[in-house]
């Protein structure tokens, strides 16, 4: 992201229907949480969520997700740690009353990563560390932690839950030196370049690849620095960590649990490491930094899988994938997102197209949420609907190319007047409220929110069958496979040419998410697992010695 | 150099991180490599043939705890089509979960698996797949094409008159000497006493500026490489009020020192010193706002303001000048201020709310530029302190201004200016080559590394050797030619001017080489050595013009600088040698 898109500020999640205080039941019955001695109430629950590139920084579901469990849970006091891209970005969620606070771990364009992981040090201190880090003998057991973490990122199929000792070990040692000195020693460079070459050249697959490249292995080891460096953050003081993905920042909660037996809840609302295999894998960069990204995000994902107490995944399509990445079905817990009714409510169709069989989306336009599809869709739909109207709201600048091809395809199927791609909208209350039924044509999903803020608005969603879409629509909405732009347009026809059919769906739709899909319930699922893992038997992540 | 570096690898990591035709991280700032969890940005891969609605499934949903066995269906031709798409998007699958998420992402479900490759689940056909494919085929590298010789020359002459440009503010002042008799600070009328309070003021006023110029320049084009013209000019107000801070009682001091020791003309060096402390400091404001062009056009406006106030009002030179170095500052910092408050006010409302570096990691990342400031001014004029002490001193002052001395310096000064301004050329050259060839080398291969840059390197420096031998010969007959004209009455005419300037000429000659090869240390981030020799080299300077300058005449304080500056160039030579040497691991630590 560049920093002027920063300039982009959402207001759509965190606008005023979603930063107000609450009075929800799920809330109220978490307020009333008593102590033993005489109905004094509990001193509030400190919890540490560790976001990456989402809460409070930047828009999106993930965001709208800790948001809500900010807003709903009022007696857990929240202390969010954040991993950003750029150091330079600002908070767009309005801060709710119960965060403690925010500490910033920026992955890139930082002028000293130091200053967010290590942000106590200062003054002379400042400097004596990094003295004391360039006396070989301190280093040394960096050296030593550091190669090892480099063959479990090198081969993480060979990862064991016993190797969190040297994530363990690295942390501890950061505690007492610096840790952009460590990563510009010399000797750090040596070690570093000759465990890569030896690794490579081990291997039988990977000898017979063109060495990498100076640039791979310096870009390699920037990434290292750059990427690790929340494993040198201080523990927090909390009672639970609370993970939204299994990577990196995640391994703080690995940290935590070993450090302090800290309970550690991990939620995933996509799958890390399969959104990594489908991030990295392609693309014309270094094969050598491929394998590299991938290593390190699959050595995180697998720690973080192995330490947690409960991998709370958001759909059971997730679960398919943390079930094979190490996490028993006995850990597993599926706690399903939520909207809330109440801003999500059925309204009349604007004046202007009440006569006018109408499909809304709501969907940032870009390639995975396949657009291209849609508009062919619209297309199918038309011939059977000759008034149709598709308006799409999402964001036109996540991907301006892809928005100019979506134009032209427009254009090239003469549905200037049927299909429009309207932009950003600020309410999305009042998005679903403008259609007859609502579309969803992505190729790849977690659990959409905008499925069930259709479904609140009692419109009936006509979807492709991806992530836990079908879990959310399974009899109240119509599923197609995805890039089927027939099947998607058979699915908008069938229900906008059977008003008796859509409106029972949308009934029951909305009555689904008042039954399994509140921000409320969603809420109180995390509470109770909060309270669940506090009272239950810590999971040990390992029983290795650390050698620090 | 460094941010030009910097800029160039976020520009090499944004290529990497964005395949064709897919949206761009959302939060990487470049890299690519940390996508918001639940939003990945994948390619888009051929419709897959249309399929029915498929059954519901139970109700609740099981999980699959253990992979499905390998089936017996599948083979090699019904799989081709995935082995195409995962080919098209040059995806490098090190495990089967790779073709896994590649093949989910394109659209494919389990019942896909099932029921089109009869396969338990997208798992095992995965792991079908993953043998079946082939490695991306590297990239064929683009051909090194040859330049003509006319662009080379082209190129060479457009780069080489930027760094002329930085010699125009001085030039201006030149000639509104010779046509006024003055300029801003300088005036053929002063007496030696005034002559040596002013230039006291010109050398402290750069030398306590120096260190928080350099910095401005470094931080505040940092802020603006991130696009945050708001932290830059916070930066800049913190810097320069720093400055200001240092600088101006620093030149008190001096007047303080001056009057205790019995001399006249105190408030000269109080008045000049502060307001060109102020000069120094607006320049580097409106540099950084790219608006240096202003500063010849402003300076000479000022000095026509000058001339107004002396000349038609009779203003006494001295208030006349301060009028009109007070306006050029005015001027200069109107302008910058105007034109970071308008960058300001463009910076998105978040990004302002990032803190600037604390006192202590700044000073951390920038002592060496701070340093390299004060050092490098500090082995440019010591030699002159040294000739202003030497010798018999008039009226028993400690130190007295040289004009014959003055003036061969100042001569040879443009040797220096014109010999560095080669090195535009040698910083682009440099920052050009350095990413592709430690792309093109491999990482096991220190010596093809330094071998890669040998020829570049030699390149430059006999450039540079050219351009000052040209430089030294063309003043040198500029100056010869213009005595010649004016016969015995020039001053280039004077035994000691000619001496001085030869012999400065080659000691700035030697600063030249000195700074080449500083540059080449400071882009791969060994500035503190840098500030190691130049400090080595002003020790050597002060103690070689002492001694020559006591023995044989102040005018042999020249000597001392170069000695200084051959001893900088040497030491800075030979580590240049050292580290291309390790050239990997100083561009590793720089990149880091």
């Amino acid at each position: 992201m560049k920093l002027t898109d920063l300039s982009l500020r959402p207001q759509g999640r965190a606008g005023p229907g979603w930063s107000g205080p609450r009075d929800a039941a799920g809330r109220a019955r978490s307020g009333s949480e008593r102590n033993d001695s005489g109905g004094v109430r509990r001193p509030a629950l400190r919890v540490a969520m560790l976001t990456e590139g989402t809460y409070p920084y930047v828009d999106g579901g993930v965001s709208t997700w800790c948001h809500i469990l900010c807003q709903q849970l009022r007696e857990v006091e929240f202390s969010i740690y954040a991993v950003t891209g750029d150091t330079i970005a600002g908070e767009i969620y309005t801060p709710t009353p119960n965060r403690a606070r925010v500490v910033q771990l920026p992955q890139w364009c930082t002028e000293d990563i130091t200053e967010y992981v290590q942000p106590g040090v200062s003054g002379p201190g400042f400097f004596a560390r990094k003295a004391a880090t360039r006396r070989p003998h301190n280093l040394r057991p960096f050296l030593d932690a550091f190669g090892r973490l480099l063959d479990l990122i090198l081969r993480p199929d060979t990862v064991r839950p016993a190797d969190v000792a040297i994530v363990l070990a690295l942390h501890r040692w950061f505690q007492r030196f610096d840790y952009t000195t460590a990563f510009r020693r010399p000797e750090t460079w040596a070690s570093f370049r000759e465990r890569v070459l030896a690794h490579l050249r081990a291997d039988p697959q990977l000898s017979q690849r063109p060495e990498p490249s100076v640039l791979d292995l310096a870009m390699g080891l920037r990434w290292l620095h750059n990427i690790l460096a929340p494993i040198a953050a201080p523990v927090p003081d909390v009672e639970i960590m609370h993970a939204t993905l299994a990577s990196v920042v995640a391994l703080m909660g690995v940290i935590a649990k070993r450090e302090r037996g800290t309970p550690f809840v991990l939620t995933e609302h996509g799958v890390y490491m399969r959104e990594r295999y489908i991030s990295v894998s392609p693309g014309p960069m270094p094969w050598f930094l491929k394998r590299l990204l991938i290593g390190l995000s699959s050595l995180a994902s697998r720690l973080c899988f192995f330490a947690a107490d409960i991998v709370a995944p958001v759909c059971a399509f997730n679960g398919r994938w943390e079930t094979r990445l190490g996490v028993e079905p006995e850990r597993l817990r599926v706690i399903y997102n939520g909207v809330d009714p109440e801003v999500f409510q059925p309204g009349p169709k604007p004046a202007e197209i009440a006569g006018r069989p109408t499909v809304v989306a709501a969907a940032r336009i870009t390639a995975i949420k396949d657009i291209l599809t849609m508009i062919e869709a619209a297309a199918v739909a038309k011939r059977a609907v000759p008034q149709l109207l598709v308006r799409v709201y999402g964001s036109l600048n996540a991907d301006p190319a892809y928005t100019a091809r979506c134009r032209a395809r427009i254009a090239e199927l003469g549905l200037e007047q049927t299909f429009t791609l309207a932009g950003f909208h600020s309410r999305p209350a009042e998005i679903y409220n403008e259609g007859d039924i609502s579309v969803l044509s992505s190729i790849s999903e977690g659990f959409p929110y905008t499925v069930l803020e259709a479904m609140a608005c009692e419109r009936p969603v006509v979807a492709t069958d991806v992530g836990g879409v079908r879990e959310a629509l399974e009899g109240f909405g119509i599923v197609v496979p995805p890039k089927d732009p027939e099947a998607l347009g058979r699915g908008m026809v069938a229900l906008l040419t059977d008003p008796v059919r859509r409106l029972a769906l949308g009934r029951r739709s909305r009555e689904q998410v008042m039954a399994r899909f509140r921000t409320e319930l969603a809420a109180q699922q995390y509470l109770d697992l909060y309270h669940e893992v506090l009272r239950g038997p810590r999971r040990t992540a390992a029983s290795e010695p650390i050698a620090a | 150099m460094s941010a030009e570096l910097n800029e160039l690898v976020r520009a090499l990591e944004r290529e990497e991180a964005a395949p064709a035709g897919a949206p761009a991280a959302r939060h990487t700032g470049g890299s690519g490599v940390a996508l918001a969890s639940g939003e990945h940005a994948g390619p888009i891969a051929p419709p897959a043939a249309p399929q029915p609605v498929p059954p519901a499934p139970a109700t609740a949903i099981a999980l699959e705890a253990e992979p499905a066995p390998l089936p017996a269906g599948g083979g090699h031709g019904e799989l081709q089509p995935l082995i195409e798409e995962i080919a098209e998007r040059r995806a490098e699958c090190f495990d089967s979960l790779a073709v896994t998420a590649l093949l989910e992402s394109s659209g494919l479900r389990d019942i896909d698996a099932r029921e089109r490759f009869g396969h338990p689940d997208l798992f095992a056909l995965g792991e079908s797949v993953l043998p079946l494919v082939p490695p991306p085929s590297a990239r064929p590298d683009p051909a090194a094409g040859h330049t003509p010789l006319r662009t080379l020359l082209w190129r060479f002459a457009r780069r080489y008159s930027v760094g002329l440009a930085y010699m125009v503010p001085a030039s201006a002042q030149i000639v509104c000497f010779v046509v006024f008799g003055y300029s801003l600070w300088a005036s053929g009328g002063f007496t030696n006493n005034q002559a040596t309070a002013v230039a006291l003021a010109t050398l402290l006023s750069l030398l306590l500026t120096a260190p928080f110029v350099q910095t401005i320049a470094r931080r505040g084009g940092y802020y603006r490489q991130y696009n945050n013209a708001y932290l830059m000019r916070r930066e800049v107000q913190r810097l320069g009020g720093a400055g200001i801070l240092v600088a101006l009682p620093g030149v008190a001091a001096a007047t303080v020192l001056w009057h205790a020791a019995g001399r006249s003309d105190g408030l000269l060096l109080l008045g000049y010193g502060t307001l060109l402390a102020l000069f120094w400091l607006a320049v580097a404001g409106i540099e950084l706002c790219r608006l240096r062009w202003l500063v010849s056009p402003v300076m000479v406006a000022a000095v026509c303001l000058v001339a107004l106030l002396h000349e038609a009002l009779g203003m006494p030179l001295v208030y006349a000048q301060w009028v009109g170095l007070f306006a050029v500052w005015a001027a200069l910092s109107g302008l910058t201020a105007w034109r970071l408050q308008r960058w300001a006010s463009q910076t998105p409302a978040p990004l302002r709310r990032v803190p600037l570096l604390r006192p202590g990691p700044l000073l951390a990342r920038t002592w060496p530029v701070l340093l390299y400031g004060l050092l490098y001014y500090a082995l440019l004029f010591t030699d002159r302190i040294v000739a202003w002490t030497a010798g018999p001193l008039r009226g028993g002052r400690g130190i007295a201004f040289r004009g014959d001395y003055e003036a061969g310096l100042d001569w040879a000064l443009l040797v220096l200016l014109l010999s560095t301004s080669v090195f535009e050329q040698t910083i682009r050259s440099f920052g050009e080559r350095l990413l592709p060839v430690a792309a093109a080398t491999p990482a096991g291969d220190d010596a093809g590394f330094a071998r890669a840059f040998r020829k570049l390197y030699l390149q430059q420096a006999a450039l540079l050797f050219v351009a000052g031998v040209a430089s030294l010969a063309l003043v040198y007959g500029a100056l010869a030619f213009t005595a010649r004209l004016q016969g015995a009455q020039a001053v280039f005419a004077h035994p000691v001017v000619q001496r001085v300037f030869l012999f400065g000429g080659i000691g700035y000659l030697f600063f030249a080489a000195g700074l080449f090869y500083a540059i080449f240390l400071q882009s791969l981030s060994r500035q503190a050595m840098v500030v190691r020799w130049l400090l080595a080299g002003l020790c050597i300077d002060a103690a070689v013009g002492l001694a020559a300058s006591r023995l044989f005449g102040y005018e042999w304080a020249v000597l001392g600088l170069i000695a200084g500056a051959a001893y900088f160039a040497t030491c800075c030579a030979i580590f240049s040698v050292r580290t291309l040497r390790h050239g990997p691991y100083h561009l590793a630590a720089t990149l880091a």
